[in-house]
């Protein structure tokens, strides 16, 4: 009897193993094919008890088909769990901070990258060279630079983004934002200009074309029938409203560029902050 | 020896039990029977995952592609079908993966290709009964590229599969329907914009929606009349002074210019809505008589 229940307890135990391992190979299977939302769905359904290189492996592939499919917040939050021991243990780190970068969690991301134990000489300054970003990103031009003098750009994955990185940080302390006062001012002056001013070109001039135009027929109906007509108010108002919200529209098209243009830049270092995370790791 | 016989038949048992534990066709099966596509279709993976029968392995495939097409991801659909690869033609299930293939390509409008995969079916199998349960879809997709003539000799062969009772009347039935008459009257974008490009309103009315150009022929009038009024004004006194220029030119003739453009691009999208409408209606007809065989 005693034997038999050893039996039972060893076949369990060997049968447990070798399903689990069977089913992390099929997570990777789901992963590699990228059916992403199968393999999360089969990650939090069965609730797998793994240890060691085994439960690495399945939060390692949880965050990765999170991230695939854009939830960051969930892909950085498995990512982290891989433990130093496993082969996946850069790649989820610095996924794992590069998503926390893109959600703007930028102190945290830092935290991520200093937790990181990256002894080699590719990660350690691939580490710098994301902080670089960070600094960026949060208009820490001073730290921004720190990192940057630290990164070694003889390292081919680095070496193009890096430099990429040093022209954006050039471009952005030279940038001057268009002001949304300015613009309107300019508008009430001479209708369109605040858009010329924005950079707007086509659309000042047919802003300008649009409120003469309507200026001209309201003076032309003043002139020659009086104030108290109906044309003269028809188009007086029409005027008016056109005048004023051309102030208005080229004060919040001086907004809506320079938000434009944050986001560029923002896309820009994002982007290169991305390359050689896919140079290194894929 | 009774003891070790006792250990080896426990260690079988448990093998067995411990098997079989993860995943089964007919789990995966009761699951799409259910409406659970999704977790089946993950079942459906695992079985191909396990498999090492490549016939298995396609018949899983096909079921995967149907859990895409009941949850309406018909493209998700076309790509599982996409990787299915039957060397003998001449099985069932090679019928099946055409036919779904084609339906999934319709579902998704890719109608040439739809054909294309019909054709290609129907160059592998000689046998008329099989290719008998293509044709309706072969109808539709006819329909759909207004090749009435081919879609009409599809339904009429399709005809000869059916019961003696029931032939007769569909015949007559599939003959009403493609008569000139009942036929969808498609109208060409190009001529409803030209339409209205050179008579105001009238693409509209060419559209099917007459009141619509009445009203935009109207308001153009209108814009031109006030315009042409400004313009005009002080004319027939030779008071060229009490004239407005500017209210006849930029508020007369620039509001008309805007509403005669505006209607050029209306009674293009006036056209292709009806076309819409009316082939929906008509497939419409075409699906209802088919179902009505099969329900039979």
């Amino acid at each position: 009897m005693k034997k038999i229940l050893f039996a039972i307890f060893v076949l369990s135990a060997i049968v447990t193993s070798a399903q689990n391992t069977f089913e992390t190979a099929f997570i990777e299977h789901l992963v590699n094919k990228g059916d992403y939302r199968e393999a999360i769905f089969l990650i939090d359904k069965n609730n797998l008890k793994l240890k060691g290189a085994q439960a690495d492996s399945v939060y390692y592939f949880k965050g990765w088909s999170h991230y695939s499919i854009m939830q960051l917040e969930k892909s950085a939050k498995a990512l982290q769990k891989v433990s130093e021991q496993s082969v996946f243990y850069y790649k989820a780190r610095f996924f794992a901070a590069y998503n926390t970068i893109h959600l703007g969690n930028y102190e945290q991301a830092n935290a991520i990258l200093q937790q990181t134990n990256a002894e080699q000489h590719l990660y350690k300054n691939l580490r710098t060279y994301q902080q670089s970003g960070i600094g960026l990103l949060n208009k820490d031009f001073a730290a921004a630079e720190k990192y940057l003098a630290v990164t070694d750009s003889t390292l081919s994955p680095l070496y193009e983004p890096l430099k990429n990185l040093k022209l954006i940080k050039t471009e952005l302390q030279q940038h001057k934002a268009k002001s949304p006062l300015l613009a309107g001012l300019m508008s009430a002056v001479l209708p369109g200009s605040g858009k010329f001013y924005v950079g707007k070109k086509g659309q000042a001039i047919s802003t300008f074309i649009g409120t003469v135009g309507l200026g001209l027929i309201t003076w032309e109906n003043y002139r020659k029938v009086g104030l108290v007509n109906v044309k003269t108010i028809f188009f007086g108002s029409v005027f008016a409203a056109n005048y004023v919200s051309n102030i208005y529209g080229s004060a919040v098209a001086a907004k809506v560029e320079e938000n434009d243009y944050q986001n560029v830049m923002q896309n820009q270092i994002l982007f290169n902050l991305h390359i050689p995370l896919r140079n290194i790791f894929e | 020896m009774l003891c070790k016989t006792k250990f080896f038949l426990t260690c079988i048992f448990l093998c067995a039990i411990f098997s079989n534990s993860r995943a089964s066709v007919q789990a995966a099966d009761s699951l799409f029977e259910a409406g659970k596509y999704f977790q089946a279709a993950i079942e459906y993976e695992y079985l191909i995952f396990t498999s090492n029968d490549a016939m298995l392995s396609n018949s899983y495939r096909l079921k995967k592609a149907l859990c895409y097409k009941q949850s309406g991801n018909y493209k998700q659909a076309v790509n599982q079908l996409q990787t299915i690869y039957i060397p003998d033609k001449s099985l069932v299930l090679f019928a099946e993966v055409s036919y779904q293939h084609a339906l999934c390509l319709y579902l998704i409008n890719d109608y040439q290709n739809a054909l294309w995969k019909i054709d290609d079916y129907s160059m592998w199998v000689s046998d008329s009964t099989l290719l008998a349960r293509f044709m309706p879809l072969k109808a539709l997709l006819y329909n759909e590229i207004h090749q009435w003539d081919k879609a009409q000799a599809e339904l009429i062969n399709y005809a000869g599969f059916l019961p003696d009772t029931e032939k007769n009347d569909f015949v007559e039935t599939v003959e009403q329907l493609y008569s000139k008459k009942n036929l969808p009257k498609i109208k060409k974008i190009t001529t409803a914009e030209h339409l209205s490009r050179y008579i105001p309103g009238a693409g509209q009315a060419y559209a099917g929606k007459p009141g619509e150009g009445a009203l935009n022929f109207l308001i153009q009038l209108s814009c031109l009349a006030f315009g042409a009024h400004q313009l005009s004004n002080g004319f027939t006194t030779f008071q060229f002074w009490n004239a407005f220029p500017f209210t006849g030119y930029l508020g007369g003739i620039g509001m008309l210019s805007k509403v005669y453009v505006g209607g050029i691009k209306r009674a293009g999208i006036l056209a292709a809505q009806a076309n819409n409408e009316q082939m929906a209606a008509f497939n419409h007809q075409i699906n209802h008589l088919v179902t009505e065989t099969l329900d039979e």
